[in-house]
Order: C-alpha cells, then structure tokens, then sequence
C-alpha cells in the first residue's frame, strides 16, 4: 500500500467513511511507516480540533429582528403573489432598498444620512399644524396648492421660461426623478434656487424663486412679490390680490419646507437622497436623479399598493389616498417603461369623503369631512403643459374613477 | 433535526409554523454563517438574508431533500456571495497543497493542539468553496452526501475539496505553530 493512498483513507478515517478492513490495512501500514504515522497525528488532532470549534449563537434573535420585514413580505405577498422559483438565486429579500441591485448602494447610504431629515420634516409639519392662527385656512390653502405647483420643475421651468428663453439644462431634467430633486433643490438656502435660473437673463425670477426657498428671507421686495405668486400658482391663484402678497410671504417658510417636507415623509427613501443632496453642490443634486429613483420608485408601490386610487381620465395622473395625504403621481411619459413620479403630496385635513378627477383630467376635487362636522372641497390643479389638451382623448368620461380602486395607473383605462 | 411536521404545516401556510421553524433553524444558519465570513456583522446580515429566503421559499422545499442541507445550501450560496463580493478570490492554485510535502518530516513541534483562533485564522484563509465545505463537516456535522446535496457538487470533488482544505489547514497551522515558538 503507498503512502498516497493511505493518506487519503486518512481523511476517509477521520470523516468516518473507512470500512473496519480498510481501517485494520490502514492501520498497518501507519505503524510501518513513521512519517505516515506523524501525519496521521497531525490530522487527527486537526479534525479533533475542528469538532470542538467554539457554538456559536447569534447575540440576538435573528428572527425577531425580521420580523418586521416578514410582515412587510406578507403584505406585498398578498398583492402580487410571489413565484416560488426553487433555489434562484436572484430572490433578493425585502429591505428597504431597491430590488434593483446596480442602484441600491446609492439609496442604502442615502438612508443612513435622511434619517435626520425625516425627523425634520416630520416635526416641521408637526409645527405647521399646530399654528392654525399663524395661518389661517385660506392661506393654508393656497399654500398647499402653492407647494403643489411648486413640486414640479416642469412649473419652475415655465415661469422660469414666461420671461427668459428655455435654460438648457433644466429642460434637459425633465424627467420624473429630475423634478423631484428639482424640488429638493429649491428647498436649499438661496444659493440654490438663485443657481437654476443662474443662466436667465429674468433677474426677477430668480429672485423670486429665491424668496420662496428661503425661509430666512421673511420679507421679499413687493416689487417682486407679484411675478411669484403669479408665476408658480398660476393656475389657481391668478386673481390674488397683490394685498396678500405680504401675508403670503410671511407664510414663505412654510411653503417652501412643504414640498420637502411632505415629499420625504412619501417618498421613502427618496428624502435621504435629498438629505444628501443639501450638504452636496446643488448640481449634485441635478446629476443625481438616478439614485433618488431606486429607493422612491421601489418602496413607493410597496407601500401604496393597497391605497385607494383615482386615475386622471386620461390615465396620466393618478391620486392616492395615503393616511392624512393626497400623493399625486404622473404616468411614466408616452413609451416610457419607467415606474410613476410622484408629482406632489397634499395633506388633507379630516376624513376622507370623496374624491373626482373632472373630465379633461386637468383638475382632482377631493371633499373632506372635517372634525366639527363640514365638509371642505379642495381642488388640485395639474401643471398645465403637463395636462392633456384635448379633453376628447379621455376614453370615457362616464367612468367613475372614485369608486374602483386600481394599483396600477396604467390600468386606469381598463379599470371600469 | 427539525420535525417534518413543522415544516409540512410552515408549508400549508401556517404562519407561526414558520416562525417556529426559523427559530429553530437560525442557530444552525448563524453558525455557518459566522464561520465562513469569520464576520459577526456580515454573519449576522447573511443569516438574516437567509431566514428570509427560507420563509419566502418554503413552498418550494421539497422533501426528497433534508430540510438542513436545503437550509445549508441556502446560507452557503449567500455567504459565497457575499464572500466574493468582499475579499478578492484567492486562486486555488496559490493555496495548492501537496500532501507529499509532509513527508519532509519537520522536527516533531509540541503537539500540545493548535490555538482555536488560530484555526478560526486558518480557516479564513482557505478559498471559498474548501472552507464551505469545512464548516459543513465540522460545525454542521454533515456527511460527504449531505455536503455534496447542499453544494451541488460531486462526492468525489466534496472529499477532494475536504482533504485538501484539511491539508492546508495543518500546513498554515504548522507555521502558525513555528512562528509562535521562534518569535
């Protein structure tokens, strides 16, 4: 018998795999041979080390530490059913980040550093809501759908381009996640706003947007007042008096915190990627669309998955209902693949009543029943380039949208 | 060795069935775990992965396998994974053992036994698949089937990969040992 093959029924020996005649052969030759029997010390002190190798147990229940995320499972289980693949290896568990792997290093460090910002925005909506006499209700109002213009770029742009030739970088974010961070940008200090029109000749605007943006800047210039009120809120506060301007700017701060503000609480992961963005140069924040879009879009549908809904006639727009807010979510553009934007989130004060797009699928009326028994109606005005110019393009205007909740936006038209 | 019960009922759908089996097996996986990514936080973040795809997978357990070298195989993929994702692959080539090179009989050390963190050491320094299946046999106490069943791999490659992660195991061991005398 050679040395090799002894050696190798060695390590037959020690996992136990050694018939009693090969053991006895095996044996033999070790005593015959003095640097087999060295080896075969060496090994079998190794394989009796290796049995006694310290347990080890995990310093807290794995399990209970899941938990959380198992019943975050369940609920998305319910919704869409997941397909037992055996053992694929691409079943990527829950967590908080994206499913999509490429992208999700941006947003899990993105939320490590938001965490602070929720709680931020959290305790500023907090102070809103407390101060009703600091802001009476029709200034509450119009800041709310003030805030809502503000929440898309698209708005910044065109009261941006009424008065200055288009800026070819801020037409070039025109995308969904673009106008999110858009947005954040215009909830940094001046500098921030002041930079996206820094290529417009409207000195105005860009002042103005300024104003709205910065919380510290309590009194803006009258002569200015105007255009902002007119530029962004157009659409719904075109006959303001200019005798309200400076109650408005007083309510400026909190204006320009809602978008923010609400955004963060709705968009998930999305608010630590505009955390992030406050502490980088504002045109990080342009150039880093890609990161805010895993954690938004991937935890958006988890979460609101099960929310009631309103698809826009048109199928463009969507409303949901979420908790004490109203998300309004646009439609990825023409053959778009990519998942819905969430334009702006509204809170809403109350309970819920009712909520109807009106035909042409440019405004979203929504009634709440508030705590002393009246009802409030509300109305949400889309971006106007955004809304659709043909109202006859609406597939059906019989259909009533507020009765049939949809998941998906995309089934609207299909959903009766 | 979980009851087939448990895990038919945690099958069935029943919810605290499967709970009950995770906490049954989570020990099991955290030990793996912990001794191939010789990490307690990455340990931990592959056990908790693991438990995940446990619960989201058992529908497509099926029972020609044993319950823990399906659960084995699970935790293993991932700690693979992972592993590859954090240290740069060691070829296997570099760690080539001889078997014969034992044969230069080095003077006879003190065989008072090696250090456990010496073999935890050693352990980490064997490429990915000869410490997968170390752990198997040792801190899971499987057979070369169940080995072989959990890694999809042959009988024959299993016993090869276990022989020579335990020859290297003894050699880098031997100059752990010689280095801790002379220095």
């Amino acid at each position: 018998m050679k040395c090799a093959e002894v050696m190798e029924w060695m390590h037959r020996y020690l996992d136990h795999d050694l018939s009693q005649e090969e053991m006895l052969e095996m044996f033999r030759h070790i005593d015959d041979c003095p640097s087999c029997a060295e080896v075969f010390d060496r090994l079998t002190m190794l394989s009796r080390q290796l049995e006694e190798l310290p347990d080890v147990k995990p310093p807290f229940s794995l399990v209970d530490s899941i938990l959380p995320q198992l019943d975050q499972l369940d609920r998305g289980v319910r919704d869409e059913p997941v397909i037992a693949g055996s053992e694929d290896p691409k079943i990527v568990p829950f967590t908080r980040q994206s499913t999509r792997g490429k992208k999700s290093k941006g947003a899990s460090i993105a939320t490590r550093t938001g965490i602070g910002a929720a709680a931020a925005a959290v305790i500023l909506l907090f102070a809103v809501f407390n101060m009703p006499e600091s802001m009476p209700g029709a200034d509450m109002d119009q800041a709310y759908n003030a805030a809502g213009s503000e929440a898309s770029s698209k708005m910044m742009t065109k009261s941006a381009d009424n008065a200055a030739p288009a800026d070819a970088g801020r037409n070039n974010s025109t995308d969904g996640s673009a106008e999110i961070f858009s947005e954040q940008a215009t909830a940094e200090p001046a500098a921030g706003g002041a930079a996206l029109n820094s290529t417009g000749p409207a000195a105005g605007d860009s002042a103005d947007v300024a104003d709205k943006t910065d919380g510290a800047d309590a009194g803006p210039a009258p002569a200015k007042e105007p255009p902002a009120t007119q530029a962004p809120s157009a659409k719904r506060n075109a006959t303001a008096p200019p005798a309200e301007n400076s109650r408005k700017g007083s309510g400026n701060d909190d204006r320009a915190a809602d978008p923010a503000g609400q955004t963060q609480i709705f968009m998930g992961t999305a608010q630590e990627d505009a955390a992030a963005d406050t502490a980088a140069p504002e045109e990080g924040a342009l150039q880093d669309p890609n990161a805010a879009e895993p954690g938004a879009m991937g935890l958006l549908p988890a979460l609101v998955a099960s929310q009631p809904s309103w698809p826009s006639p048109d199928g463009r727009y969507t409303v949901e209902l979420f908790g004490q807010q109203v998300v309004i979510y646009q439609a990825p553009a023409g053959n778009a693949e990519g998942e819905r934007v969430a334009l702006t989130s509204l809170p809403i004060e109350g309970t819920w009543v009712s909520g109807v797009w009106s035909e042409d699928g440019s405004q979203f009326t929504y009634v709440t029943q508030l705590q002393d028994g009246t009802q409030a109606t509300k109305v949400y005005t889309v971006p106007a380039e955004n809304s659709t110019p043909l109202p006859s393009a609406a597939p059906s205007a019989s259909v009533s949208p507020q009765s049939s909740p949809v998941i998906n936006p995309d089934a609207a038209t299909s959903n009766k | 060795m979980v009851e087939q019960g448990l895990i038919r009922a945690a099958q069935a759908g029943d919810r605290d069935a499967l709970i009950t089996l995770l906490r049954e097996i989570e020990g099991h996986v955290y030990k793996t775990a912990f001794y191939i990514l010789h990490n307690e936080q990455d340990a931990l973040d592959a056990s908790q992965e693991a438990l995940i795809r446990v619960y989201t997978k058992i529908g497509s357990y099926e029972e020609k396998a044993q319950f823990k070298t399906w659960v084995q195989r699970i935790v293993t993929n991932i700690c693979i994974d992972k592993f590859r994702r954090t240290k740069p692959t060691v070829s296997i080539d570099e760690h080539e053992m001889v078997f014969q090179d034992n044969k230069h009989n080095v003077e006879r050390e003190v065989m008072s036994g090696y250090l456990a963190e010496d073999i935890r050491e050693a352990i980490d320094q064997l490429p990915e698949h000869h410490r997968t299946v170390i752990v198997l046999r040792y801190l899971q106490d499987f057979s070369y089937n169940e080995i072989a069943d959990c890694l999809d791999l042959p009988l024959n490659t299993v016993k090869s990969y276990l022989f020579r992660a335990r020859a290297q195991l003894q050699n880098r061991l031997q100059e752990y040992q010689k280095g801790g005398v002379s220095g």
